[in-house]
């Protein structure tokens, strides 16, 4: 009888990836000098049993490549062989090389088996004495035999290998911020770019719709920079978009596709002005019929979000034991309903009020079970500062404190990019190196904390780094130069750290460094607040800067305010709420303009009227009839009107643009206990359409729209 | 003779003045004038402003009108190159 192993490679992958992670942590733990025989123990388990099961479910290439590093990892673990820092460099490539060939096999996708042989064979010349590999990896077995293929792990970095990149931008791409030109820029700062158009999808100039992105490309960029490398330039992109990236066999000069016989471009990054067009074979543009690929879907880059999850046991039989009292609740009232008399009706009201009691501790549960601790999204950092340390020339302290902090999983999968850019821009920009720092005063080793923690509701992770801080003066320039802010503006040092959010810092073509912040930056705060989290930064120049962000536990359910205006019920979340009142008319000014501020102890607050927001007619229009709500988003605090405030609930949040489309002030909707349909306001949407709507009304500009995230 | 008309390319031709650009592209196509785009003054051009020229280019390429972008400036042409459009632009170096 024959089993079908496939309904086990789920349990496979996770596992084998689960195993990299281990290798991985502790590869970084190793000391060279001083061998940890148990750390040895559990890299050598790990591959062992990556080892094992992908022979059993038949994935020989995996099995092959991990056969051998496990061969020297025995070597080592047997005091046969001393470890060298660079075996320990092969060994974390190695790690690399099997998550890309694991995540490609799990998508179903063709196994590039290039990397993994060029490492099999710097294994195999350690393992035969061959050339062992110096400290500093810069020898290279090729001494031996120059006419053989590259060998050791960090000459074939060196190596240049051409990459075929078919990049087809999805149509957003454009108005989401990111620009292929910028991409192209740092991919030509790589090596040699040669950069092929396809123009067939793009339409008529009447049918142009500018914001949207109609160009796709093929690149072919030749370099000794690895894919992950050529990856990361993507990363922003690499969801929405289809990205293919290949190594093409053959030097750069031989490839002859289809395309580049057409037409080729050659743009060097040094002399992009000069670069000449070298037309083989001259083509008009609108007759150009070139034959294009279909978009080519990359499994491998999509499938890093797991769809599923690893449950403690506990966790379970907590649920376990709460659908076991829900039973027996449901038993007791469906027996008090079938000989109910009004003189059962306490007991029936108790009965009820266990229900409730039941339900809401079976949904923490459940919400618990989505709940990880940060751990996950941490523990790629350590090895991501060791090499950018290494490549920086830097020396970099990494502290991660609170691990352990708990967030949903959904949450947690979504903030990996921006922490990820947030890290490499501290490492990168707010470090300085160790002459810079000794100059300063300072110690030579950079300091970088990521610290999560809970706080009312939320989590909050700082990125915490003392670098040089953010350059006021340069970032005030700057946004002057790209008409970000206007020339006579004063703006508070606050306001000024703000700046490096905006979207002019990272879509203006020339900015590349503001202060070594910038890029991408308001990519960062997008993605956060699609999460609906906030960032901010408080940044000291000379002592370094702290990126905070804000996020809920978990995306399903919100806590809520009721409020009514005129006929409807919205829900305003709770974590936006300072505090309601009813205002003393006293404290209400009309200021020029025809904006009305509230003066709450000793801040003026704008005042939104939500009748006037959404058109919807008020109970009464006089605001000494009416009572505030003030809300917080951002740094900004605004009062709004409200009719009246109902209850406060948990409501489940339905999306508007799943279930209908985007409504700009709504983040979502929900079904309420009457079976009625509530708007959940979208606080820092609404400010922003307040002040537009202000700022058309009567000239007066509450909040700048430019700060308005797109 | 065939009519002829020149159009300044803005400083700055990037996506927040895109559809301006496209605009004023879109009227020369029914004027029945060939239109050539001086890019003398460009100092920053994005993917989206470079896209609306693609298409302009395009729709005059169909109508039989002549399209064609004047002194370039060196910013226009790096960006031009990097995008691999130079060729369809009928730029000279």
């Amino acid at each position: 009888m024959s089993i079908d192993l496939s309904q086990f490679h789920q349990v496979f992958f996770e596992e084998s990836f689960e195993g990299l992670q281990v290798m991985e942590s502790s590869l970084l733990d190793l000391d060279c000098e001083n061998v940890d025989s148990e750390t040895i123990n559990s890299i050598f388990r790990a591959a062992h049993s990556i080892k094992g099961s992908s022979s059993t479910f038949g994935f020989t290439d995996v099995a092959e490549f991990t056969h051998v590093l496990e061969t020297l990892l025995d070597q080592v673990r047997e005091g046969s062989r001393q470890l060298q820092p660079d075996h320990v460099d092969l060994l974390l490539q190695s790690v690399d090389c099997l998550r890309g060939m694991l995540t490609a096999l799990q998508a179903g996708a063709a196994l590039d088996t290039e990397q993994s042989k060029i490492l099999i064979q710097a294994f195999n010349d350690i393992l035969d004495g061959r050339q062992p590999v110096a400290p500093g990896g810069e020898q290279a077995l090729s001494n031996e035999t120059p006419s053989s293929p590259p060998v050791a792990a960090s000459q074939c970095q060196e190596e240049e290998i051409t990459w075929h990149i078919q990049f087809v931008p999805d149509v957003n791409l454009l108005r989401t911020g990111n620009e292929p030109l910028r991409m192209f820029r740092e991919l030509a700062e790589m090596g040699e770019l040669e950069v092929s158009v396809n123009l067939d999808r793009i339409p008529d100039l009447a049918g142009l719709n500018p914001e949207e992105c109609h160009l796709s490309w093929d690149l072919y960029l030749s370099t000794g920079r690895s894919r992950s490398e050529i990856e990361e330039i993507f990363e922003w992109v690499m969801d929405e978009s289809d990205i293919t990236i290949t190594a093409t066999a053959g030097l750069f000069t031989n490839i002859a596709t289809p395309q580049a016989e057409e037409h080729e471009l050659i743009a060097e990054p040094d002399v992009m002005g000069a670069a000449e067009a070298e037309v083989q074979n001259t083509v008009k543009p609108a007759d150009k019929q070139a034959v294009t690929k279909p978009a080519q879907q990359n499994p491998a880059a999509k499938s890093s979000e797991s769809t599923s999850i690893r449950v403690s046991i506990e966790k379970i039989d907590s649920l376990v034991n709460l659908v076991g009292e829900l039973v027996i609740t449901q038993s007791m009232l469906g027996q008090l309903g079938n000989e109910f008399d009004m003189e059962k009706l306490q007991k029936l009201q108790e009965g009820l009020a266990q229900l409730e009691h039941n339900t809401r501790e079976l949904q923490e549960s459940v919400m618990r079970i989505r709940m990880l601790p940060i751990s996950f999204t941490f523990s790629r950092f350590p090895r991501m500062v060791r090499d950018l340390s290494k490549q920086l020339g830097k020396k970099i302290d990494l502290k991660l404190v609170g691990e352990q902090t708990e967030l949903d999983k959904t949450v947690m999968e979504k903030i990996g990019d921006p922490l990820v850019h947030l890290v490499r821009n501290a490492l990168d920009h707010g470090l300085e190196s160790p002459a810079e720092r000794r100059a300063a005063g300072k110690k030579e080793t950079g300091t970088i904390t990521l610290n999560a923690f809970h706080q009312g509701g939320n989590i909050m992770i700082e990125i915490i780094d003392d670098g040089k801080g953010l350059n006021r003066e340069k970032i005030l320039n700057k946004a002057r130069t790209n008409g970000v802010i206007g020339e006579s503006e004063v703006l508070s040092d606050e306001q000024i750290q703000e700046l490096i959010f905006q979207p002019g810092f990272s879509t203006a073509e020339q900015v590349t460094d503001v202060s070594g912040r910038g890029v991408g930056m308001d990519v960062v705060r997008r993605n956060i607040l699609e999460l609906n989290g906030s960032i901010e930064v408080r940044s000291v120049e000379g002592e370094g800067s702290t990126f905070t962000i804000r996020l809920p536990l978990t995306l399903a359910i919100l806590d809520g305010q009721l409020i009514d205006v005129g006929s409807q019920t919205f829900i305003v979340p709770l974590v936006s709420i300072v505090e309601s009142l009813q205002p003393d008319m006293k404290l209400i000014n009309h200021v020029a303009g025809g904006c009305d501020v509230f003066r709450l102890r000793d801040e003026y607050i704008p005042i939104i009227k939500l009748w006037e927001v959404f058109g919807v007619e008020p109970r009464s229009k006089d605001l000494a009839d009416s009572l505030l709500v003030v809300v917080e988003a951002g740094n900004a605090k605004v009062a709004v009107v409200v009719d009246d405030l109902l209850g406060q609930q948990q409501v489940v949040i339905k999306s508007m643009e799943t279930n209908y489309k985007k409504v700009d002030g709504i983040s979502g909707a929900t079904i309420l206990g009457d079976g009625t349909v509530s708007l959940i306001l979208d606080i820092t949407d609404l400010i922003y359409m307040a002040g537009e709507h202000q700022q058309s009304k009567n000239g007066l500009k509450l909040i700048s729209n430019k700060t308005r995230a797109a | 003779m065939a009519e002829s008309t020149t159009y300044q390319l803005d400083k700055f031709s990037d996506i927040s003045k895109a559809d301006i650009l496209l605009e004023k592209l879109e009227s020369y196509l029914n004027g029945g004038v060939s239109v050539a785009v001086d890019a003398s003054q460009v100092e920053r051009i994005d993917t989206s402003a470079m896209q609306v020229l693609l298409a302009w280019f395009k729709s005059m390429e169909k109508q039989h009108f002549q399209a064609q972008i004047i002194n370039p400036s060196d910013p226009f042409l790096k960006a031009a190159s990097m995008l691999g459009v130079s060729e369809f632009l009928r730029l000279k170096h």
